[in-house]
């Protein structure tokens, strides 16, 4: 019984020490440098448009949790909609928080930016001025580390803004967009690199 | 004899749950010297003609700690509103607050009151007609609350809200030929209630790098 007893008390201890099982190395670490390319898509909110954006981004984590980032949206426009507008480029710069498990990596971001608008209510881009219209942007997306050095994400955000044309109302920004795309990362730490267990037969 | 061999080798089994010293060492620091950048995103509040006015704007911070209970904050920004319902007001800052920090430690909320002087760039135009418009430069004061959610000990959001008054020239609608104009109208006081969110990350401790 005194036996038992103790195998008992061996099993139960060996759990309380094993540290190093419960814990996964995720490949998101302190000084991760990437860039990434993609396409986004828009919907206004209060007006009956959509947009298209060719978006790059540039991000550096911080920490492993925290990363300054750089969005830049290229506004494809649509000269032929009348109504539309005409220049929408904008450019953020804010933080995000990640959650990062194994090659995955969830975040969210709240960036302030600038948005260079431009609404034309006829056909001929000339005639359109730019304003420039300070604008916030709140965004969660997903990214899967492929390779060392390769990454896919997909993401969706909303843009807030008032944009005011010189006609007598003003003009929403308010926009939902979803984006995706392809990036490259690189580490400048010291760390080892993050290796894919292979699967031995 | 058996059973006190038993009760030692029970002990020794359960030491590996007892080594604490796994966890990384707690590093004190003096937070004297720390320098932090940071953006943020300006909410103005004010009142025009019976109108709620609500301005959204962008800035950058910076601040440089000097010591557990005080701050230095120095930010430039720039606020973009409709004033009444014809005019666009556009507003520039820049200035320094002093913050206050009433706790010892670094927590994860960390309340503060603050208060500093401004310089305000201020153009109002009419929607309509760009070149109907008047600007003036001003001084002014801010003063107010606040608080730093620290995320990590190196990153933090922080959010407060404080009312700027602002001193001298003022702009007024005229009437020329039965056409508002904006123009300068006599000097005086006129303020809003800012609110801002900025996040700010700390970059370097300015003393141990200088080495005073």
């Amino acid at each position: 019984m005194e036996k038992t007893t103790l195998v008992i008390f061996l099993l139960l201890g060996i759990s309380f020490c094993s540290y190093a099982q419960s814990k996964k190395k995720s490949f998101v670490q302190q000084d991760m440098f990437s860039v990434s390319a993609g396409l986004a898509g828009g919907a206004l909110v209060a007006h009956p448009l959509q947009d298209v954006f060719l978006k790059g981004s540039a991000e550096y984590f911080m920490e492993r949790r925290i990363s300054v980032r750089a969005d830049l949206y290229a506004f494809l426009p649509d000269y032929n909609f009348e109504g539309q507008l005409q220049k929408n480029t904008s450019l953020f710069l804010g933080a995000s928080y990640h959650f990062p498990y194994l090659r995955w990596d969830t975040y969210m971001s709240l960036e302030p930016g600038i948005a260079f608008s431009g609404l034309s209510s006829g056909n001929t881009a000339e005639k359109v001025k730019t304003g420039i219209v300070p604008v916030w942007e709140m965004s969660g997306g997903v990214t899967y580390y492929i390779r060392n050095n390769l990454h896919i994400y997909i993401a969706t955000g909303y843009v807030h803004g008032y944009f005011y044309p010189e006609t007598a109302s003003s003009f929403l920004l308010d926009e939902v967009r979803i984006m995706g795309g392809l990036g490259f990362n690189v580490n400048f730490n010291r760390y080892a690199p993050y290796e894919r267990r292979r699967v031995r037969f | 004899m058996k059973t006190i061999g038993k009760r030692w080798l029970f002990l020794f089994l359960i030491i590996p749950c007892l080594s604490w010293g796994q966890k990384p060492l707690k590093v004190k620091y003096t937070k004297a010297g720390i320098f932090s950048l940071g953006m943020r995103i300006p909410f103005g509040f004010s009142r025009s003609y019976g109108i709620l006015n609500v301005a959204q704007g962008l800035g950058i911070e910076s601040r440089i700690q000097l010591g557990k209970h005080y701050n230095t904050e120095y930010y430039g920004d720039y606020l973009l509103s409709k004033q009444g319902d014809s005019a666009i007001r556009s507003n520039g800052h820049i200035g320094a607050s002093f913050l206050l920090y009433p706790q010892d430690k670094l927590r994860r909320v960390q309340p503060f009151v603050f208060a500093g002087p401004d310089a305000d760039f201020e153009k109002i135009h009419q929607q309509t007609n760009a070149s109907n418009a008047a600007s003036r430069w001003n001084f002014a004061a801010h003063a107010g609350l606040g608080m730093h959610l620290n995320i990590s000990w190196r990153s933090d959001i922080t959010l407060s809200t404080a009312y700027m008054l602002h001193f001298g020239n003022k702009i007024g609608i005229g009437n020329i030929a039965e056409q508002p104009v904006y123009l300068i109208n006599g000097t005086g006081t006129d303020g809003h209630l800012l609110f801002t969110i900025s996040m700010n990350f700390k970059i370097i401790d300015l003393w141990k790098k200088l080495r005073w």
